[in-house]
């Protein structure tokens, strides 16, 4: 009796100690979610080694403490590029080391433009041959208004420069305006009502739920690359942005269909960022040598010979929008 | 003031195998020997005598010799054996096993020679080293052309089998003391997208695992044939259980991690005692690997907190552990840690602890 007694009350303990689990956003919650002591999770009194109290010299290596490979502490590995839920699917943004992204391009040869046909997920992620650098300096590419002197401002870049790791109910945690030298604008993100990370078809990857996501990415990545914001254009004379390097502008801002015939396949699909690029990293490469070396305006020499966070081999994109 | 009060049950005896019994074979070779030696009589027996005698004593004095060696190199120190001390006492580092990038899970063979390290980076591994941190070679998951990623290592004390989770398969595959492949562990009755963590053995052979899965993370326990005993945790309850140890009282111990706490249960999974999260002495943050050791002290890592936290197990019976002390500091000297993520003890006094971004195992020992 005594003993039963004991265990009740040992129960009772540990029921008054159970702590709710969020259903989503992990420890990555602003106001009401946030319990006083949930910040330990991350940050320590007295013995913070990095800045803010983190207790760490990397913010990176706190974030892969939960989400790098083997992602003990959540369900998506963006190193890996891959979720770990058991259910197939890779994650939307691709993965900082390794990416899972059929590159190829389905029946480009037969002339049948895949349109409407998916990027779909490989079943072993492949080493990524492009990621947005984490903590090393790289050009804030497009920063500053059109006419502005130069490509962008040498910045470093880290996970919080996008993500508020306080939580904000915004998609995915998108900071409203970025976290580094030269990001403009506040551009929020609603949240969608259900977060599905992953994805088995990396030319549709997103579902009804993001519309808002869609809608609003192009101006989101635009806080930092601000001048490869290009709305529609006119045929048959494109206008000039006047820009000395983003002179004439692939138009990128995700609103509306087509307007023009240029062959265009899928009138569902609007040129955004997220429609050619991934978020974080791809396995995409300049597999031919017309892709390899694209000069850079003004210069003769190549911008980088690496695959720009697309989501196909060479500009394989180009051919899922357009029968050429 | 109250610390005799405090110490553990007396040591028991060491579990490690005692040497073949060299006398024994020796008298019984004397004994043999005696009999042929009879035909040829009379010539000075008692010398003869004399010198079997001293011959089997000075045997006797190199078996020791050699016991003594042997023991003073592979067994605990003195101060293992002074338990007055052992508490006061906190262990020290000695020395790091490099090889392994970003290693995420450590265990060890109970007698120390052999270490497993599965590692985040690099070929995504798990990587043999002896104690002494030699390579000796890697675990390689069957190859059924699907993404493979370790994550924590567990010792079959029965068998020195060794079980390693596996986290994109959500599987356990287990491996033979010469590291050998021989099969992978499911439950007897499928468990729907499976997420194995963390494992422990208990004494009586049966199976811990923690698990990710849907519909709510939770903890199991096995039996040898894989049927499934029990489960701890219902809807709303863990998040995120990673480590899981079970002391030779037969208590356990699971780290919550996202939930930042420790809990204690009997054997049967009956809640005893929870630490929780804070910044406190001995407070938790995102507490990860757990390991006990022979002489009942827990080692909770703290990921965030970057340290390995001490901890005495039932101080006064009672199964709330007591705090000692937290082992190093951040960095990345000897010592210190960056990120640490599991821990595992040997029956000789070494605490091993995986240091992921120091891209080395940790080897301390009192
Ligand atoms: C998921 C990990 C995480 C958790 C949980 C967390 N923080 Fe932070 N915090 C960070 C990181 C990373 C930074 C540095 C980057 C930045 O400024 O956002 C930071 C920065 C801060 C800063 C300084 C910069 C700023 O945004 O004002 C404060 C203050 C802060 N945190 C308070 C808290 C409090 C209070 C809690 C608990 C309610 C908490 N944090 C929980 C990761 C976390
Ligand atoms: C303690 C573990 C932990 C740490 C540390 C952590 N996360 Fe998370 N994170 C989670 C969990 C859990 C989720 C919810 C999804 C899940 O259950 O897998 C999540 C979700 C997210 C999401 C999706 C949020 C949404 O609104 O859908 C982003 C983005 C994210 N984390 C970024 C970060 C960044 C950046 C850092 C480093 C500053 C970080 N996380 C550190 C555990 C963690
Ligand atoms: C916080 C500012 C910031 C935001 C927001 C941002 N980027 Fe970047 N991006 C950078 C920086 C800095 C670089 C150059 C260094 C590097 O590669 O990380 C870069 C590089 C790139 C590159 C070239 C990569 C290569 O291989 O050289 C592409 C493509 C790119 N970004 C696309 C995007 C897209 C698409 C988005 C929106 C989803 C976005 N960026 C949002 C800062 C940002
Ligand atoms: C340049 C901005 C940027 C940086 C830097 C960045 N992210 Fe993201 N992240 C995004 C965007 C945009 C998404 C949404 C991708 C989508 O849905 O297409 C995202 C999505 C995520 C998700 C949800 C899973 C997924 O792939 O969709 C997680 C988790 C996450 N990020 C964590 C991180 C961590 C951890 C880091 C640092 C290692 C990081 N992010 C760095 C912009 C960034
Ligand atoms: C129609 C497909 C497409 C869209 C939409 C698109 N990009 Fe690109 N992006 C490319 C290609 C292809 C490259 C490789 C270089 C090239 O061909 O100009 C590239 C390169 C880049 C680079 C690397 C620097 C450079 O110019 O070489 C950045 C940064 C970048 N894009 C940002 C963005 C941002 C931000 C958006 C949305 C505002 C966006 N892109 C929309 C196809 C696209
Ligand atoms: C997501 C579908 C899509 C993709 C992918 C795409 N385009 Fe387009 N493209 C369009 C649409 C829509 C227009 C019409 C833009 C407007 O309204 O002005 C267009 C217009 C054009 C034009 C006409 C000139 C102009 O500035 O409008 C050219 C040239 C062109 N695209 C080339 C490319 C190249 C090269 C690529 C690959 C880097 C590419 N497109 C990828 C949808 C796409």
């Amino acid at each position: 009796m005594r003993r039963l007694a004991l265990l009740l009350a040992g129960a009772a303990v540990w029921l008054l100690l159970a702590v709710p689990v969020f259903a989503d956003n992990g420890p990555h919650h602003a106001g009401a979610g946030a319990t006083p002591d949930s910040c330990a999770g991350c940050h320590r009194a007295h013995t913070g080694v990095g800045a803010n109290l983190l207790n760490q010299s990397s913010e990176t290596a706190l974030c892969t403490s939960c989400h790098g490979d083997t992602s003990t502490g959540s369900s998506e590995n963006v190193m890996g590029g891959v979720a770990y839920n058991g259910t197939t699917g890779a994650l939307r943004g691709g993965g900082f080391t390794d990416a899972a992204l059929d590159v190829t391009l389905a029946n480009s040869v037969s002339g049948n433009p895949g349109g409407t046909a998916g990027i779909a997920v490989l079943g072993t992620a492949l080493a990524s041959n492009s990621k947005h650098l984490v903590d090393t300096s790289g050009t804030l590419w497009g920063n500053g208004a059109l006419g502005t002197t130069g490509a962008g401002g040498a910045v470093t870049i880290t996970c919080t420069s996008c993500h508020d790791p306080h939580g904000n109910g915004n998609y995915r945690i998108l900071r409203s305006t970025p976290n580094v030298t030269g990001a403009s604008g506040i551009v929020t993100i609603a949240d969608a009502a259900t977060h599905t990370y992953t994805t088995t078809d990396y030319w549709h990857p997103e579902d009804t739920n993001d519309a808002a996501y869609i809608a609003n990415v192009s101006a989101w990545c635009s806080t930092c690359h601000t001048r490869y914001l290009a709305a529609s254009g006119l045929i048959p004379e494109r206008t000039t942005s006047t820009d000395a390097i983003f002179t004439y502008r692939h138009r990128t801002d995700g609103a509306g269909g087509p307007t023009d015939n240029l062959s265009y396949q899928s009138p569902q699909f609007t040129p955004t960022c997220v429609q050619c690029h991934v978020a974080h990293g791809s396995n995409a490469a300049n597999v031919g040598p017309n892709s390899q070396a694209v000069p850079w305006p003004g210069t003769t020499t190549a911008r980088a010979t690496d695959s720009s966070l697309l989501r196909i081999n060479d500009r394989g994109v180009c051919q899922k929008c357009h029968k050429r | 003031m109250d610390e005799p009060t405090l110490l553990p049950e007396p040591i028991p005896a060491a579990p490690v195998v005692e040497p073949p019994a060299p006398p024994d074979h020796a008298v019984e070779a004397a004994t043999d020997a005696k009999p042929q030696g009879e035909p040829e009589p009379e010539e000075e027996p008692h010398r003869r005598r004399r010198k079997l005698v001293l011959l089997l004593l000075l045997i006797l004095i190199a078996l020791v010799g050699l016991f003594g060696l042997w023991y003073a190199i592979y067994r605990k120190p003195a101060s293992e054996f002074l338990p007055t001390l052992t508490q006061q006492i906190p262990p020290h580092y000695l020395y790091s096993i490099y090889g392994a990038t970003q290693p995420v899970g450590v265990a060890v063979t109970p007698d120390g020679s052999r270490v497993y390290v599965s590692e985040s980076g690099g070929t995504s591994l798990v990587k043999v080293f002896d104690a002494k941190g030699a390579q000796l070679g890697v675990l390689k998951p069957p190859n059924d052309n699907k993404m493979h990623q370790p994550v924590y290592a567990s010792i079959d004390p029965q068998t020195l089998e060794v079980y390693v989770t596996d986290r994109p398969t959500g599987s356990i595959y287990i491996y033979d003391a010469s590291g050998k492949f021989v099969r992978s562990y499911t439950p007897a009755d499928p468990i729907k997208n499976w997420q194995p963590i963390g494992m422990a053995f208990a004494p009586d052979g049966s199976l811990w695992v923690t698990d990710v899965s849907d519909p709510f993370h939770r903890v199991e326990q096995f039996d040898r044939q894989g049927a499934l005993l029990r489960t701890i945790g219902t809807a709303g309850q863990l998040n995120f259980p990673n480590g899981v140890a079970v002391s030779a009282a037969g208590d356990l111990y699971v780290t919550d991690s996202n939930n930042g706490r420790l809990l204690v249960m009997d054997g049967q999974g009956r809640p005893l005692a929870s630490i929780g999260r804070g910044t406190g002495e001995g407070m938790l943050g995102l507490p990860r690997g757990v390991a006990v050791d022979d002489a009942g002290r827990l080692y909770v890592v703290d990921t965030t907190g970057q340290t390995v936290h001490r901890y005495l197990t039932r101080p006064d019976g009672k199964p709330e552990p007591k705090f000692l002390d937290d082992l190093g500091s951040p960095g990345a000297g000897d010592g210190q840690f960056q990120y640490p993520n599991d821990v595992a003890v040997d029956t000789r006094g070494h605490v091993f602890i995986a240091d992921r971004e120091n891209n080395r195992v940790q080897v301390w020992g009192y």
